[in-house]
C-alpha cells in the first residue's frame, strides 16, 4: 500500500510541469522586478508610493495549480497505468502535504532572507513596519508578504511555518475537492452554492460577520493553535468528502 | 471468474446496458463484438469498476465490483487511452510500481520485440505504437481479468498480426480471462475462443467460435421451399428478392432437400446478420 502511495506521489511530482513552469515564471518575474526597483531606487536615490506583493507568496500558486492538475489531468492517466482510486486518494494527499511543505519553506526562506535583505537596503519596508509607521509609504516600497499580512510572523518562525503549512494544505484540499467534482452536476451545485454565499454574505453586514468569523478562524486568529487545529480539522473533513467524489469520478 | 447479473447502466435517459447478464467462468480469449454504441465499452468499464451500474450486481472472482472497490484482479484499457508524456521506460516503470505483480520481464521483452524505443516519449510514438505500448503495459499486469477495448483500432494489417501474436504469447505465459472488443471479427477469430455479441445493451449470443462455425449457416432457394424449413429453427435473418429467399440460421444443422442450398457463413456475415438482421426476421 505505502509503495503504491509513494509511486503516486512520484508520478504526480513528475507530471506537474505546467504548475512548476507557471509558478517559477511568476516568482522569477516578481523577483526580477524587485531587483529592478532596487536598482532604480539606488540610482535615483528615491523610492516610495509603491506597494508590491512579495514574490515568495507566489510559491503558493503551485499549490492551487497542483490541486487543479492532479484530479483533472493526472487521475485518468494514473488509472490507465493501473493505479487504483484508493492509492490515488492517499497518494494525492501525500503530494499536497509535501507540496505545502515545499511552498511553505520557499516562502518562509524568501521572507526571512531575501526580503530582510531588501529591507536592509533602506528602499523597502515590510507590511508590519508600514502598519506601525504609515509614513514609510512616502520613502519606501512596501513589500507585502502574506506571512505578515495574516499576522503569522508575530508568532515566531516555527508558527510561520506551521500556520502557513496548514493553511496551504487546506487550500489544496479545497481546490482538489471542488475540481474533482466539476464533471458532475453536484460540482456545479457547489460552485453555485459558494458563489451564492459570497454574493449574499459580503453585502449584508449581519451575514458578513459570519464570513469574517470563518476567515478569522482559518487565517487571522491571534491564537495560532486554534488556527492550526481548525485548518487541519477542516482539511480532514473536506478531504474525507472528496473520497465519494473520487469514487464516482469517471475514468 | 466474471458474473454480471441483471446489470443496467443509464446515462441520463439513455440506457447503455439493459438488464444484461453474463457469466465467464473459464480462462480464455474472448471477443466482445457489437456495433458502435452497442454497449461494449460501458460493459467493460462496469466490470473494471470504472463506472457504477445503475442497478444489478457484478462480481469478479467472487468479489462485488463497485467504483470504490475496483477489483485488483481486473485491468482495463480503452483504445486511444491517454498516458503521461513520459519515456517508454519511465511509463513501464511507473506501471510496475503501481500494479501488483507486474511482469516487468514480459513488458521489456515485448517492447524489444515490437521495436519500441525506450527513450522516446509517449507523444513521440506513432498511434499504433502508443496503443501497442498501452496494451503491453496492460498485459504485463498480473490481473486475472484483462479487458482491452478496441485495441487494434487504427492498426495496419501487420500491426494487427503483431497484436494477435502479443495476445497469444501473453495468454500462453499467463492464462487468464482476456476480453477483447473489436469490429475486426475475422482477424480476432484467429486467436479467440469464444464470441460475445452485444447489441443495444443486451447479450445476443455467447458461444464458442467452433460452435458458431458448426451452427451458423444460410439456407437459400425459392421462398416457397425455404420458408417451411424454418419452422423450429433459430432464424436470425431473412432476405428476399423476388421469389427467392436466403435465411441465416443459428441452430442445429439440417439436411435440406436438393432444391434448397445450404452454405457455411463467415463470422463477419454471421455478425452482420445477427446484429443488423433481426429486423428482417
Amino acid at each position: 500500500m505505502y509503495k503504491k502511495i509513494w509511486a503516486i506521489v512520484k508520478i504526480n511530482f513528475q507530471n506537474l510541469k505546467i504548475p512548476y513552469f507557471v509558478t517559477g515564471l511568476v516568482c522569477l518575474g516578481l523577483f526580477i522586478e524587485s531587483i529592478v526597483y532596487t536598482i532604480i531606487a539606488a540610482v535615483s536615490g528615491h523610492a516610495g508610493n509603491q506597494m508590491q506583493t512579495s514574490a515568495g507568496n507566489y510559491f503558493w500558486l503551485l499549490m492551487i495549480l497542483a490541486a487543479i492538475f492532479i484530479p483533472t489531468r493526472n487521475f485518468r492517466r494514473i488509472a490507465n497505468l493501473g493505479g487504483k482510486r484508493i492509492h490515488f486518494f492517499w497518494g494525492s494527499l501525500a503530494s499536497y502535504v509535501l507540496l505545502a511543505l515545499a511552498a511553505t519553506c520557499a516562502n518562509t526562506l524568501f521572507f526571512y532572507t531575501y526580503e530582510q535583505f531588501l529591507f536592509s537596503t533602506g528602499y523597502f519596508a515590510g507590511y508590519d513596519a508600514f502598519v506601525q509607521n504609515p509614513a514609510l509609504m512616502d520613502t519606501r516600497i512596501i513589500v507585502v508578504n502574506l506571512i505578515e499580512l495574516f499576522g503569522w510572523s508575530k508568532n515566531g518562525v516555527l508558527f510561520v511555518v506551521v500556520q502557513q503549512f496548514v493553511f496551504l494544505l487546506l487550500l489544496a484540499v479545497v481546490v482538489h475537492t471542488i475540481t474533482s467534482m466539476q464533471d458532475k452536476w453536484y460540482g456545479w451545485a457547489v460552485d453555485l452554492y459558494i458563489a451564492t454565499i459570497l454574493s449574499t454574505f459580503i453585502p449584508i453586514a449581519s451575514l458578513r460577520v459570519w464570513l469574517l468569523g470563518f476567515f478569522n478562524l482559518i487565517i487571522f486568529i491571534g491564537n495560532p493553535l486554534i488556527q492550526i487545529s481548525f485548518c487541519l480539522l477542516l482539511a480532514l473533513v473536506i478531504y474525507v468528502i472528496s473520497w465519494p467524489v473520487i469514487i464516482r469520478k469517471a475514468i | 471468474m466474471i458474473k454480471v447479473t441483471a446489470v443496467t447502466k443509464r446515462f441520463g435517459r439513455t440506457t447503455a446496458i439493459d438488464r444484461l447478464s453474463l457469466e465467464i467462468l473459464e480462462q480464455g480469449i474472448y471477443s466482445l463484438l457489437g456495433r458502435n454504441g452497442a454497449g461494449k465499452t460501458t460493459l467493460m468499464k462496469l466490470i473494471a469498476g470504472h463506472i457504477a451500474a445503475s442497478s444489478g450486481i457484478i462480481t469478479v472472482d467472487g468479489k462485488t465490483v463497485s467504483t470504490s472497490r475496483m477489483p485488483e484482479s481486473v485491468s482495463f484499457i480503452e483504445s486511444g487511452s491517454i498516458q503521461f508524456n513520459m519515456s517508454v521506460s519511465a511509463l513501464i516503470n511507473a506501471a510496475a510500481e503501481l500494479s501488483y505483480g507486474f511482469d516487468l520481464d514480459f513488458a521489456l521483452e515485448m517492447v524489444n520485440r515490437f521495436d519500441l524505443d525506450m527513450s522516446k516519449k509517449f507523444k513521440q510514438l506513432s498511434f499504433g505504437m502508443k496503443t501497442m505500448l498501452t496494451t503491453i503495459i496492460t498485459l504485463a499486469n498480473n490481473s486475472s481479468v484483462i479487458l482491452l477495448d478496441e485495441p487494434t483500432l487504427g492498426f495496419d494489417a501487420i500491426l494487427r498480426n503483431d497484436f494477435n501474436t502479443l495476445l497469444l504469447e501473453s495468454y500462453h505465459k499467463n492464462p487468464r480471462i482476456l476480453i477483447v472488443s473489436t469490429h475486426l471479427i475475422d482477424e480476432i477469430a484467429k486467436v479467440t475462443e469464444r464470441l460475445i455479441i452485444i447489441d443495444k445493451g443486451r447479450i445476443l449470443i455467447e458461444a464458442g467460435i467452433n460452435d458458431i462455425d458448426e451452427r451458423a449457416y444460410v439456407l437459400s432457394g425459392q421462398t416457397k421451399h425455404v420458408l417451411p424449413l424454418l419452422d423450429g429453427l433459430n432464424c436470425i435473418a431473412k432476405t428476399s428478392a423476388g421469389n427467392m429467399m436466403a435465411a441465416c440460421i443459428f441452430d442445429e444443422r439440417i439436411v435440406p432437400p436438393d432444391y434448397v442450398t445450404i452454405e457455411r457463413i463467415g463470422l463477419q456475415d454471421f455478425f452482420i446478420n445477427i446484429v443488423g438482421g433481426k429486423s428482417n426476421v
